[in-house]
């Protein structure tokens, strides 16, 4: 089995690994970052979003093979910035999770969509957030989280 | 080491405190009676259904053995009791019971606060007694002349405070209250009715490892698994030489069907999951589709029209009055309302992981149902129920599925058969294709409206499979159908109209279909609320009323209903104008006592998609614990019932499904999501359920809307196409 470097949360780990294997089965079954959820496996619900490069991505789509050397950022790393936590504090101020189980990928999208759109719209949440499934439909509760977190904001995101 | 296993240690270490603790164990919630326990929670021969601790530095430990699946159950249970213990709510930790018989678990039909909230208030206050029975033998005064604070023991008259902490010891030796001790006042509760921050949320927010997908037990294998995509097929062979050559794989397992839970299977076992899907996906399989390979839901569908008059074939009947046809001067009203088969998808795909050892079988499982899980693996694996302990987890979803055993019992066989953990992982497909479904089926709907339009006479014959003899084999009534019944609750469509209308009659024609069937979120009234709201609304029309007053007038001795209907009317501007193109919808749903009115803003598009914009939605669950908690169901069940009525259809060809995966099973998005206003009514009634109750009135509101917004009447769901060429919808 070949063996690749992967930069997760700031951490180098050598892992080795089938060139196909997807980063989401990487993360969670080889380094233990059980955060990044498996949902549909096929790209559909985004249960399995990243930060790869500073970019959203879908785990499920990513071979390691193709990630190996970028930054991969996963929800472990959420509190390590002061716009993570800002994102988890609004999350539980307004007690967004149900079963919880897509909230990994919610989480991972809204920090995406606050990067690049500091004070989003309802549609810009509209187009940052609609590739991400939650069966309990938290969606109500996701947007108002969001745009507290943007309130919350002390200035420009880090 | 496990991580699951950590609310385990802290069980542990809950039983090992309780030696200067107040630790009180209370037998079936139908029963309460209390019992201390020293040293140990659960001494032999004793079953609590719930265990209460005060430990000295005043923490209250609450074990719980409902399954938390994002309904708050996890936090509202803990409420009550803390309440009627007057407990400082931040000293109160839960924890989670392995379920080895000690405790009785189970968590579906939005049964929980129902059935438990008297039981779990007589054990919070029967640990108040017995602090209060302590500071009263301490100060040598009477126990009469305490009261208590949060947290606190009060004698005012000498000014003397204790603690909780302080006094658990000693309330540990105080005799256990004979008989029923006394309730607050509800106008006096302080916990029970405020909007509380979940316990589970912080670890959801950081996404702690908690889910039955997160546990890792060591030298655990993981199993992927290929089922025969017919129902009721077998396996006729299978070639699995590349299967064994992907790196990692160990084992490959033949397993058969077993009725009424699994399909013929060939499992793949690896060192982990990507070695094991990539193991399944190399099998050659070939497939015996059996009986049912021709088995087609268009086709079924067909075979339930031509059934739904044959008037002599009904299964289940309820009838009052006589009904009647139409005489002079009065209108027939008639139509035929269908629905598809639906999936329940929950995030978290099905997992389980099993270790079966000599010693006995362990269990990891996010269920709705832990103790059936044990009892089947002791019956089918024939071992005591002793020998298997269920880790309960926390669930990515239940809404019904989780319900079922069949994920737990094949982990325990592929356990079984590799000797060693086995931690099995569905693919979405698998869900999707394998599942148990919410049953097809339609309802012919018929009244009669005299002059006045009012209705008179009320007909509902519902065809299609029967859930309640799928689900309970030993109340089949021997020709596939149900009896009916059972305990006030209806697991079959067709049910009394919830309005006064003197004569009516409604039955069932059960028709056997080879498709597992399940309980999915809101049984049955996910079908009747559809047809009878959707049918009263063509009622109203024809009698050229107003939905809302219709409702009103027909609900003449039922307050409770009238308000909550008047609530959602009010609040959402019954009446008031829409702007173009726009459409208002109205529906009521009595939801075994949960009173449910919703009004449904929509548009349809030029390209017939629909866009709902608002949903208002008047809910009366009685008592409220957690407020917050339920406005945040209702939201999820009106964006669950959205989905369903929008795109939700599983379709059979060929004995197997067709959908796959989201792409093709879709559910509702952050952009289709409508705002969501829910207004709760405030009292002390009896509490009732919540979790599903906002289901039902939800898919005929949309359709009257749509009605109201275009003419046009859906009578099928999912609405799906059917408005893309809005001139062949039909009215
Ligand atoms: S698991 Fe990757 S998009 Fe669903
Ligand atoms: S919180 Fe359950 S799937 Fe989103």
């Amino acid at each position: 089995m070949p063996s690749y470097v992967l930069t997760v949360n700031g951490t180098r780990h050598t892992v080795s690994a089938d060139a196909d294997s997807p980063l989401l089965w990487v993360l969670r079954d080889k380094l233990d970052l059980t955060g990044t959820k498996f949902g549909c496996g096929v790209g559909a619900c985004a249960a399995c979003s990243v930060h790869i490069d500073g970019d959203l991505h879908r785990s499920c789509q990513w071979t390691i093979a193709d990630a190996a050397g970028h930054e991969i950022s996963t929800v472990e790393g959420l509190p390590n910035t002061e716009l993570g936590r800002r994102i988890q504090q609004a999350w539980i101020a307004e007690q967004v999770p149900q079963c919880g189980y897509c909230q990994p990928g919610q989480l991972m999208a809204a920090a995406a969509l606050l990067t690049a759109t500091p004070h989003p719209t309802d549609s810009d949440i509209d187009d940052g957030m609609s590739d991400n499934i939650c069966r309990c439909a938290t969606y109500p509760r996701i947007r108002k989280a969001i745009h507290r977190a943007a309130a919350n904001g002390a200035g420009e995101a880090k | 080491m496990s991580k699951q296993t950590i609310s385990r240690r802290q069980f542990v270490a809950v039983a090992g405190a309780t030696g200067a603790a107040l630790a009180l164990g209370f037998d079936t919630l139908e029963a309460l009676t209390a019992k201390v326990a020293p040293g140990r929670p659960a001494p032999g021969g004793w079953t609590p259904n719930l265990w209460l601790t005060v430990e000295p530095d005043g923490t209250v430990t609450i074990v719980s053995a409902k399954s938390e699946m994002g309904q708050g159950v996890w936090t509202a249970m803990p409420m009550i009791v803390a309440e009627e213990l007057d407990a400082d709510w931040s000293t109160v930790r839960v924890v989670r019971t392995p379920t080895n018989g000690k405790y009785r678990t189970g968590t579906g039909g939005s049964t929980s606060t129902r059935t438990s909230f008297t039981p779990l208030r007589q054990a919070g206050a029967t640990a108040r007694a017995m602090l209060v029975a302590a500071a009263a033998a301490r100060w040598g005064v009477p126990a009469a002349q305490c009261t208590t604070e949060p947290g606190v023991v009060v004698h005012a008259a000498s000014n003397r405070r204790a603690t909780y902490g302080e006094l658990a010891a000693l309330a540990a030796q105080q005799p256990v209250p004979a008989g029923e001790v006394p309730l607050k006042d509800p106008s006096r509760f302080r916990i029970v009715g405020r909007s509380t921050p979940r316990l589970d949320i912080p670890d959801k927010v950081h996404a702690r490892p908690m889910f039955g997908i997160d546990v890792r037990v060591p030298n655990m294998l993981v199993a992927s698994v290929a089922r025969c995509p017919v129902f009721g097929g077998s396996l006729r062979s299978v070639d699995d030489a590349k299967a064994r050559a992907v790196t990692g794989v160990r084992q490959v397992v033949k397993l058969d069907a077993i009725e009424r839970s699994l399909p013929a299977r060939v499992a793949v076992l690896a060192d982990d999951t990507w070695a094991a899907m990539k193991g399944r996906d190399a099998l050659v399989v070939s497939w015996d589709p059996g009986p049912s390979g021709s088995y087609s839901t268009a086709a079924a569908n067909a075979g339930y029209h031509g059934r739904v008059n044959d008037d002599g074939a009904a299964g289940l009947t309820a009838s009052q009055g006589t009904v009647r046809a139409a005489g002079a001067g009065e209108t027939l009203v008639e139509a035929i309302y269908e629905y598809p088969l639906l999936a329940h998808a929950p995030m978290e795909p099905m997992n389980c992981t099993a270790d079966v050892r000599t010693d006995g079988i362990e269990i990891w499982a996010p269920s709705q149902s832990p103790d059936s899980i044990r009892t089947e693996v002791a019956q089918r694996f024939r071992v005591s129920p002793d020998a298997v302990t269920v880790h309960c987890t926390f669930l990515g979803g239940g809404f019904g599925r989780r319900s079922q055993t069949d994920f737990a019992i094949e982990a325990v066989e592929l356990s079984k058969a590799a000797g060693r953990p086995v931690q099995v992982i569905w693919s979405r497909e698998e869900d999707i294709r394998n599942g148990f479904y919410r049953v097809d089926g339609i309802q012919r709907m018929r009244a009669v409206l005299d002059a006045g339009g009012r209705i008179v006479s009320w007909e509902d014959r519902a065809v299609g499979p029967s859930l309640e003899a799928y689900a309970f084999p030993q109340r089949d009534n021997g020709e596939g159908g149900g009896r009916g019944g059972m305990g006030g609750r209806h697991f079959d469509a067709a049910r009394p109209p919830q309005y006064d209308i003197p004569n009516y009659r409604v039955d069932m024609v059960f028709v056997p279909s080879p498709v597992p069937i399940w309980f999915w979120r809101s049984v049955a009234n996910s079908q009747d609320g559809y047809c009878n709201e959707a049918f009263l609304d063509e009622c109203v029309r024809a009698a050229g009323k107003d939905p809302v007053q219709y409702r009103l007038d027909m609900l003449g001795g039922n307050r409770r209903a009238q308000a909550v209907i008047r609530l959602a009317a009010d609040k959402a501007g019954w009446g008031s104008p829409l702007p173009k193109g726009h459409g208002r919808g109205f529906a009521y749903y009595d939801y075994d006592g949960t009173l449910v009115a919703q009004v449904v803003e929509a548009q349809v598009g030029a390209d017939g998609k629909v866009k709902v914009s608002r949903v208002v939605c008047g809910f009366d669950c009685g008592q409220l614990v957690n407020p917050d908690t339920v406005v945040a169901q209702v939201e999820g069940a009106i964006g669950w019932a959205l989905s369903a009525a929008l795109y939700g259809e599983i379709t059979v060809v060929n004995g197997a499904v067709q959908q796959s995966n989201f792409t093709d099973y879709k559910v509702v998005r952050m952009n289709e999501m409508p705002k969501v206003e829910v207004h709760l009514v405030e009292n002390h009634e009896a509490p009732t359920g919540v979790g599903e109750p906002g289901v039902p009135a939800f898919a005929p509101a949309l359709l009257a809307a749509i009605h109201d917004a275009t003419g046009k009447r859906i009578r099928r769901l999912p609405i799906g196409e059917q408005l893309k060429d809005r001139a062949a919808a039909s009215e």
